[in-house]
């Protein structure tokens, strides 16, 4: 017989598992080569990665820059900010 | 107005005349949110926006007054830099040394400065992907403010690649 209490430790686990995503947002006034030189900065990602990215970001108005625990995805966002990239923290669904 | 690198150390603003210097100096006070909601509010945005308001109201108050140190850091530079452009006679074309070291800080200052302008004037992306309007309104200089600055900031991006 299943005991309620395995349940429920299970959906906490499953909580806890679900990723931050960084998300970026298009901004008219940022250069491209601005953005690109920020992500690379920030993540360390290759000229190629940030430009990706950064087009993501123009074209479709979003992309989502780094997925991982709160924490450091909160200091990633606290490091887009100080070079002031419209940059928000969410929970990936 | 030319841009140059010098050497290793340093780049040169040269020949500026006296309406790129106004444009210069007025880098700090066009960085300067004061009096706008719209601009003080791009300058320092909120990492939920709004959708978990607790976690916002914790970053206004543990982090956002080191980001308003920081951004009032480079605009300090930025501010001390422009000092050497006094002294020579009215009218006449100036020049401006910037140690490479202190790109960083002009990158994040007319980035705050091109920022805060556009929220401030509501300019559209239309707008500013439009050619610079030349007429003699507050709003077209405004733009034109934002384009002069972007222009400096390539420059100064290319200079630290």
């Amino acid at each position: 017989m299943p005991s309620p209490s395995v349940e429920t430790e299970t959906r906490v686990e499953e909580a806890l598992d679900v990723p931050w995503n960084v998300v970026v947002h298009n901004d008219p006034v940022n250069l491209m080569s601005y953005v690109t030189r920020v992500f690379q900065k920030v993540f360390g990602y290759s000229k190629e990665k940030a430009e990706i990215h950064m087009l993501e970001v123009h074209q479709k108005g979003r992309s989502i820059v780094w997925s991982g625990v709160r924490e450091r995805a909160e200091g990633y966002v606290q490091q887009l900010h100080a070079c002031l990239l419209l940059a928000t923290v969410e929970q990936a669904r | 107005m030319r841009i140059q690198r010098l050497d290793e150390q340093m780049v040169a603003l040269e020949e500026l005349d006296p309406f790129c210097c106004d444009l210069l100096r007025q880098i700090p006070t066009s960085a300067d949110p004061t009096g706008s909601r719209e601009a003080e509010e791009r300058l320092f945005t909120t990492p939920t926006h709004g959708a978990e308001p607790e976690a916002d109201a914790d970053w206004k108050e543990y982090v956002e007054p080191g980001m308003r140190e920081l951004f009032l850091d480079a605009v300090g530079v930025v501010q001390s830099d422009l000092e050497h452009l006094v002294g020579s006679e009215p009218g006449e074309h100036q020049t401006l040394r910037l140690p490479v070291e202190h790109l960083e800080a002009w990158i994040n200052a007319l980035n705050q400065a091109r920022l805060a302008l556009s929220a401030r004037h509501g300019f559209t992306e239309l707008e500013l992907e439009r050619d610079i309007p030349m007429e003699g309104n507050a709003r077209a200089l405004a733009i034109f403010q934002v384009h002069f600055y972007g222009l400096l900031q390539e420059f100064f991006l290319r200079q630290l690649d």
